[in-house]
């Protein structure tokens, strides 16, 4: 009988033990889990607009002409996103300017990001540009894009879709390839 | 059946009754709360409530973890800009804040939703839940057959005389059965397969006591533990509803200014000054207070006297800066306008020094250094002054 009953006692203290046991290990493994996982809003992510249609542009660009990103239909567009106090964008301009004078089917479109215009019209002047640059006050066409921080571009095929997003400067080797590459996947 | 039998099945019956009362009780309290909860947000909230909330749901595209509510940057404002006219189009918060999405990928919110990763984890607990809910019934399921299959026979654990074994049953026997408490005491006693099936018919008249008692104790222990559990969550619930609300009211008027003060500092960039000006009053008629607006007020005063030699635009628009510094001495463009009178209009290189300093401890953005820096230079030379680190 006392032995009946200490097999009991044991059986139960061994479920006890089993049950802490389970317990223990979740824990323990939750824990691991969230310690080392990355929190969402540190997690890079592409752009959710690429291979999309690329939001449209539309104002005055600092000149005063009326400039549209349809007008340049069938064509490859650069669409840079910049501002003069930002020094990554003084880094990318001189490549930017290169390449704009020596690519024929490649048309780059400025966006001023969070900028007075006299700033970004004597920036552009500073490094010789002669690309059209918009004014964007509200911020609005920026948002369109998902442009967080200056510089960001965009490379629009020509038919009017997203093929990719730089975010940094951009250099011309680098640009030169993207070209290339989109160029040789049938855009 | 014999008279204990009797008392016994009193006692049980008195036991599910008592606990049928129980569950009713949590089960209205729970619909209760869910009513309530249910009845405080459905309301219908203004325009202005509507901007409020899409904007504290979205991050300010530049800053880290900072709602655009929050935020001042130019990212912040475009969000609110967009917010407003998508608002005013009678468009849903739902459209709004996919439209950010879409540019944006979910990052853009304040509480992105959770990924497959983070499912999982918020799947984790309910199912450690299910597996030890299933693991007690499989006990209590075990425990109760055992019972079953044993006699009572006058045993002594029926009897419950061993108080050291019947602690730890009675509150295992809870949490794994009802008839847990007395099953532990059946199992150490004599099994008889012949007698299985005719003893297991005494199984409800088996005294039970002291496992009812502490079965009883911490069922009440429960039921106020769940009590008091739906009693938090719903005073959780209703002060952040509240909270939520001061803080939409408090924020409406904030975000009604900025916005108005940015569609006046836009005016001003694009040369119309009176329009601007127009605006600012706006505001510091509702606020006389506002640091942002008295300075750009003063700065457009200033700029207007400049322009038609009337000094007495000058006079208002450095009193409109001095209010201003006065009032957020942190804020670096009240510091800089007023340098720029103070050395450009009053001749005065110190006393303008002191507020460019002033400026340059507030960390302005490089732009806006840049751009003052050689009239700042200027004022330190004339007075005599080391030029600071910043503007060399």
């Amino acid at each position: 009988m006392d032995n009946q009953d200490k097999a009991g006692r044991t059986r139960s203290r061994k479920t006890v033990r089993a049950i802490a046991l389970v317990v223990g290990l979740f824990v323990v493994g939750l824990s691991i889990l969230l310690a080392t996982r990355k929190p969402v809003s540190m997690q890079t992510v592409a752009s959710p607009l690429i291979n999309k249609a690329a939001p449209p542009i539309a104002g005055t660009s600092l000149d005063g002409k009326k400039v549209s990103l349809a007008s340049y239909s069938g064509r490859f567009v650069l669409v840079n996103f910049f501002a003069s106090w930002c020094t990554p964008c003084q880094d990318e301009e001189k490549a930017l300017v290169q390449f704009s004078n020596s690519s024929q089917d490649v048309s780059i479109l400025g966006v001023v990001f969070d900028d007075v215009n006299s700033s970004a019209i004597s920036f552009l002047r500073r490094y010789g540009a002669n690309y059209p640059a918009l004014s964007d006050p509200n911020g609005q066409i920026a948002l369109s894009y998902g442009v967080a921080q200056p510089p960001q571009t965009y490379l629009i095929s020509p038919n009017g879709v997203i093929l990719t997003e730089i975010v940094g400067p951009v250099n011309l080797t680098a640009l030169n390839q993207l070209i290339s590459i989109a160029k040789s996947s049938g855009f | 059946m014999t008279e204990y039998s009797k008392r016994a099945l009193i006692i049980r019956i008195r036991g599910m009754k008592l606990r049928s009362w129980l569950l009713a009780l949590s089960v209205g309290v729970v619909v209760v709360g869910v009513a309530i909860s249910l009845l405080s947000v459905g309301s219908h909230p203004t325009p202005e409530q509507r901007m409020t909330r899409i904007e504290a749901e979205v991050k300010c595209p530049s800053c880290d973890g900072i709602s655009s509510l929050d935020s001042n940057t130019a990212g912040a404002f475009a969000v609110r800009s967009f917010v407003e006219q998508q608002v005013k189009a009678g468009k849903s918060n739902r459209f709004i804040i996919n439209a950010l999405e879409a540019s944006y990928g979910p990052t853009i919110l304040m509480s992105p939703p959770a990924s497959s990763g983070g499912t999982i984890i918020a799947a984790l607990p309910f199912v450690f839940v299910a597996v030890v809910l299933g693991l007690m019934g499989f006990f209590g399921y075990r425990r109760r057959r055992r019972y079953e299959l044993s006699g009572p026979d006058g045993q002594p654990g029926v009897e419950g005389g061993e108080s050291g074994s019947e602690s730890e049953a009675g509150v295992m026997g809870f949490l794994f059965d009802a008839g847990g408490a007395s099953g532990y005491k059946s199992e150490a006693g004599s099994i008889s397969k012949d007698s299985e099936y005719s003893e297991s018919r005494n199984f409800i008249s088996k005294p039970r006591r002291v496992g009812s008692i502490r079965q009883s104790w911490v069922l009440y222990l429960g039921v106020l533990l769940l009590l008091g559990g739906v009693g938090s969550a719903l005073w959780i619930v209703r002060s952040q509803d509240n909270l939520q609300k001061q803080l939409v009211a408090s924020a409406v008027q904030a975000r009604n200014e900025a916005q108005t003060i940015l569609r006046a500092r836009t005016l001003a960039n694009q040369g119309q000054d009176v329009q601007a000006l127009q605006l600012l009053s706006s505001v510091l008629e509702v606020d006389p207070n506002q640091p942002v607006a008295l300075t750009y007020q003063g700065w457009l005063l200033r700029q207007a006297g400049e322009k038609d030699k009337n000094p007495a635009l000058i006079n208002q628009g450095q009193q409109f800066l001095e209010k201003a510094v006065k009032l957020d001495p942190s804020y670096p463009d009240a510091h800089v306008f007023l340098g720029y009178i103070l050395f450009q209009d009053r001749h005065e290189p110190k006393l303008a020094s002191v507020q460019f300093s002033a400026f340059l401890a507030d960390k302005p953005s490089v732009s806006f250094i840049s751009a003052t820096k050689s009239v700042m230079i200027d004022a330190y030379k004339q007075a005599g002054l080391q030029i600071p680190p910043q503007l060399s």
